[in-house]
Parts: structure tokens; sequence; C-alpha cells
């Protein structure tokens, strides 16, 4: 084997560690200093804006594996509403079951709705899957507001994390947050580098072609909807636990569909970690950027009246467009930029 | 050198609407021997190959593998079972040619939490490696399969297909469109498949050079139908071959 002199790895799982080179290190050790250190200093506002932040990343991870798979989702918001109703149900009286039994059982119990969503989707691929994922959206929807139907408002509650008794305040609950997100990161990029993975993204490009060396699409799909829906649950329970409630309206179309055009295809299809961060943080902000714009225009030239509502989704298509034109497969690709710049570092040439 | 019959099509027909694309083949392949089909463009070569991995169901006729009829086996099972296939135009996914390689782990090794482990990771890696070093892909290990050339494409696909140790490995055109020194390296690879791994081959090919040094039998295809089977010094004296070549 052919290598650079330098690197020595004494076994196989070493050499494919997800940590190659001291800078990696480095930089993840600042992230994570960054992240595990921002309560301390940032104030109410940051603090909810990066567990906004934990938690959509999660469930868009999901979404990017499945996008990987060739498959395009748009019930995602829908899904995460299945997570946050399921962890209402296990967290509240009669069951009143701990946080950290409600997360993962509100991703088992989303992954199994969104397997039987799963079932006619297995046989159509690309586009095809936008109208298909549509009308499960809507029913999700129509089931979460049929459940509700008596409640005013649709509201669910969520009861508050605590442990023994003792109630996590924010700061607590961000720590939780970040442990949260670490977990499901490290768990997806596990499964990326694994065999299954692999499967995962071949029956993505030619699905029949991957069938010709034993890549059963109809598997693999079944698989990668599977996994969508448990990271789309825990985020939807992650949600639950920061708002301490939810309705249906919280899990909308245009959710949705930003989750796929922003937060993984901004973010960069196939890097499930990283890209998914990089389009979450895009999509946040921007949508913070814009709801913050837009009431200052309708105070400022009321006449725009509703319509200032409108121009939230034309502006989100023009930042969307510039970023794709300006980095076509995603923010992703421009991190790995600078990651083989310091890799060749100080030869870069 | 060839043992008892591995692989049986038994009057194997298939048509796309009004074009026959195979008219009642029969053929056997032994264990351990290099069968070669060759035939003119458009005489059925592919369609056998996508019958016998399952691509196409067939109309008519049946297909023994190992004893069992796999004519209504999908195609996954096939593969688990033993057989293996490389395709006229290599599939590549966008990936590194180890990922490219690897991939084959799961035809033969399926259970979704085995191969989730760690275990199932290293060994997949370990595999693929020996298979990067015997196909000569050492120095293209990290590049992205969907740049390389054909000829690498190839030897990418062929590792993959022996990542599921196939007992039967059925290789479609694996030197059209490659170099002099590509083509001597891809009969090299086929040889010692043959002679050191003890894989039995079907060889679909043009290069009658390739051929007459590799096959141990051959067939000859026309227009959906077996003309000729035997030696390559039988076939070539062949009148109906002959005519099959130079065109009626
Ligand atoms: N999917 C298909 N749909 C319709 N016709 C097909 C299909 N596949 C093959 N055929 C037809 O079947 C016949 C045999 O084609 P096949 O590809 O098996 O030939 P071949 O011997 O492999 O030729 P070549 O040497 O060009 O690869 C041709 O007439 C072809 O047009
Ligand atoms: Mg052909």
């Amino acid at each position: 084997m052919s290598r650079p002199s330098g690197v020595f790895k004494e076994s196989y799982l070493a050499d494919m560690g997800f940590i190659q080179k001291r800078f990696h290190l480095v930089g993840l050790l600042l992230l994570f200093a960054f992240l595990s250190t921002l309560p301390l200093y940032a104030g109410d506002f940051y603090t909810s804006l990066f567990m906004l932040i934990f938690t959509f990343s999660v469930a868009i991870m999901g979404l990017n594996l499945l996008t990987a798979a060739g498959l395009f989702s748009v019930s995602t918001a829908a899904l995460m509403g299945v997570g946050a109703f399921t962890a209402s149900f296990l967290s509240q009286p009669p069951l009143s079951l701990p946080f950290f039994i409600v997360i993962p059982l509100s991703g088992i119990a989303t992954m199994a709705v969104a397997s039987v969503f799963a079932l006619p989707a297995l046989r159509i691929k690309g586009y095809y899957m936008l109208f298909l994922t549509t009308a499960t959206q809507f029913t999700i929807e129509w089931i979460l507001n049929y459940i509700t139907k008596n409640v005013p408002g649709s509201v669910v509650y969520i009861a508050p994390m605590s442990i023994l008794g003792h109630e996590f305040g924010m700061i607590e609950k961000y720590y939780v947050f970040l442990a949260i997100a670490t977990i499901m990161g490290y768990l997806i990029a596990h499964i990326g580098r694994t065999p299954l993975g692999k499967a995962i993204v071949m029956i993505g490009e030619k699905d029949y072609a991957a069938h010709i060396f034993g890549v059963s699409p109809l598997k693999y799909k079944a698989i990668a909807f599977a996994i969508y829906g448990l990271y789309a649950g825990v985020g939807g329970a992650m949600w639950g636990y920061q708002i301490g409630l939810a309705t249906p309206e919280h899990f909308g179309f245009m959710l949705s569909w930003e989750m796929l055009g922003v937060g993984v295809i901004v973010g960069g299809v196939g890097s499930y970690v990283w890209g998914s961060c990089l389009g979450t943080v895009v999509m946040i902000a921007i949508s913070q950027g814009i709801t913050i714009m837009v009431s200052r225009l309708s105070v400022m030239m009321p006449w725009l009246g509703p319509t200032a509502f409108g121009l939230r989704a034309i502006l989100y298509g023009v930042i969307i467009a510039g970023i794709l034109i300006a980095e076509p497969h995603g923010l992703a690709s421009l991190l790995r930029k600078v990651k083989r710049f310091f890799d060749l570092f100080p030869f870069s040439y | 050198m060839s043992g008892l019959p591995i692989l049986e099509v038994k009057d194997v027909s298939l048509r796309f609407g009004g074009v026959v694309a195979l008219r009642s083949v029969s053929l056997s392949v032994n264990k351990g021997e290099i069968l070669a089909i060759v035939g003119p463009n458009g005489s059925g070569k592919t369609s056998l190959l996508n019958c016998i991995c399952g691509f196409y169901k067939p109309q008519s006729g049946r297909i023994f593998f190992k004893g069992v009829d796999i004519t209504r086996m999908p195609i996954h099972k096939r593969m688990e079972m033993g057989l293996g296939r490389t395709l006229q135009t290599p599939y590549v996914f966008p990936g590194t040619v180890y990922e490219n390689i690897m991939v084959g782990y799961v035809v033969r090794n399926g259970g979704i939490f085995r191969n989730l482990t760690y275990g199932a990771v290293e060994e997949a890696r370990r595999r693929a490696e020996e298979l990067i070093d015997f196909v000569e892909l050492e120095p293209y290990r990290d590049a992205i399969a969907t740049e390389l050339p054909m000829g690498l494409r190839k030897r990418v696909e062929l590792a993959r297909v022996l990542m599921w140790d196939p007992e039967v490995i059925m290789l479609d055109e694996p030197a059209s469109g490659l170099s002099l020194d590509e083509r001597r390296d891809m009969a090299r690879f086929i040889l010692e498949l043959n002679e050191v791994w003890g894989k039995t081959i079907i060889l679909i090919e043009h290069e009658m050079n390739m051929v007459k040094d590799l096959a141990h039998r051959i067939i000859v295809m026309d227009s959906g139908r077996k003309i000729a089977e035997g030696l390559f010094k039988e076939i070539t004296r062949d009148a109906r071959v002959l005519a099959a070549y130079l065109g009626e």
C-alpha cells in the first residue's frame, strides 16, 4: 500500500477514523470548546437558538441520508410532529416517562410511522417522491389535527425535562441537546462509512444497476426510510422538550421544504453531519433574519400588509439560489476545500 | 480442468415486443472453466447474461445454478448464491474507488445490525484492500470513481464483484474500450481468477485474440440463437460462424 510518509496506523479501523490529522482534532476540539461554553456567556436568546440548531440538525441528518439514497422527501416536518406528539404522550401522565427514555422511544415510534408511509415510496424515486411525500405531509398533519380536534388550539404539552424531581433549566437542557446531537451525529457518520452506508449511496444513483451488484434497492430504501424516521422523531421530541408544547401548525409543509432545500441541498447531500449542521445554521439564520426584516418592512410600509409575508418566500428563494450558484454541491464542499487547504498546508500546491 | 455443470440454461427465449433477443438458447457451464460467448453486435450476448443474473425475465425456459432452479429468483438472491457479473458499461457511484468496491460486502453479509458493527467495517475494509491490490488500483484508491477512465472503472467493478466471492463470474466485454496494455492486464486478472482462485468464468468478448488465449470453450451467437459451440479451432472452421461474421 502506498501511503504518505509519516502516516502510520495500527489497524484499518484507526485508518478509517473520522480524525485523520492533528488539525481535524484541533478543529473539532475548538468547536466543542465553543459549543460547551456557549450558555455561560451567551444570553438566553442565543442559547435557545443553538438548541434549535441542534434539534433541526438531527432531523436534517436523517433527511440528508434519505436524499443520498435518491429519495426526496417533503414530509420531514410532519414526522417531527409525530415525534413531538409521541413525546407528549409518553412524558405526560399516566406514563410520565423520563426524557432519556421518551426521546429514543419517540424516535422509534416515528421510525415505525415513516416505514408505513414509505411502503408506496419504495417503488418510486427522484422527483416523483415529492408528490408522494407531499401527500404524506398532509395526511400526517390531518391525523395530528384529528387527534387534537377537541383541544383548543390543537395544543399538546410535553412534560418538563427532569431527573429525580429536579427540573432542568435552560442551560441543563442545552447540554442534553448538545449531547443528543453529538451522539446522533456520531451514529450517522458511522453508518455512512459502513458497507450498509455505501449501499444506501449506491442505490441513490441508478438503483437498477446497484441491484445487479446484489444491492437490493427495496431493502436499502426501506433502511434509509427507517433511519430518516428515527432522526426526524428524535428531532421532533427535542423540539417538544424545548418549547414545552406542540401543535400541528409548528410542523407545516413550508418547513418540510426548507429542510430539504436549505438544510440538505444547501448544506450538501451526502455530508451527513457537517453538511446538515451547516444547512441548518443557514436555514435558521435566514428564517430568523427574514422574519425580522419582514416585520420591520411591514412597520415601515404598512400598505404592504399581508403581502409582506410573501416576501419571505421570495427572499428565501433568492438567497438559496445565490448560495447554490456559488457552491453547486452545497456548503459542505466549501468545508472540504478548507480541509484540503489545511491538509496540504504549508505545501499547498 | 472442467468439472460438472455449475450453471445450466435450458431453452431460454426472450422477446421485447416484436424484437426477439433470445431464441430457445441452451447451454451449460462447467465448474472451473472459462467459457467465451462471442457473436456480432445485437446477437443477444448481453441479454443472455441479463437472463442468467435476473435482470431480464425470459418468457420461457429455465435456468439452474448449482442444481437450483433460479429462473424466478430476484437478482440479489442469485448474487448471494454465488453469481456475479460486470456490465458492458461499468456502473460506479460518486464515491471513492475504495467505497465502490467495499460496498460488495453487503451481498453475502446482509444482516442489518451485523453490518453496522466495527467488526464488519474492518472485515470489509481488509477484503477491499486485498482486492484493490489484486486489480492493481492502489494509486487510485481514494480517487472519485466516476472521474476514472473506462479501463479503471472495469477493474473497480471486477473488484466489487469479488467482494462476495462468487463462484461464477460473468464478464460482459471486459476488454472493450481498453488500451492494449490494459487489455493484457485484464487478461492476466481473468487467468489468475480462473487458475489460482478456481473461479468459473463466462466471458463475452469481441476481441478474438483474447478469446483464443483465454477460453477453454466457445459459444457463438447470432440473432438470438446459439449457432456453434466448441474449441477455438473448431468454431473458426464452422460455416455458419463464418457466414454470421462475414455476412450472408
Ligand atoms: N431492454 C431492451 N429493450 C428492447 N430491446 C432490447 C433490450 N435489450 C436488448 N434488446 C435487443 O435485443 C437484441 C440483443 O441485444 P444484446 O444487447 O443482448 O446484444 P449483444 O450481443 O450484447 O450486442 P453487443 O455486442 O452490441 O453488446 C438487440 O436487437 C437489442 O436491440
Ligand atoms: Mg452486449
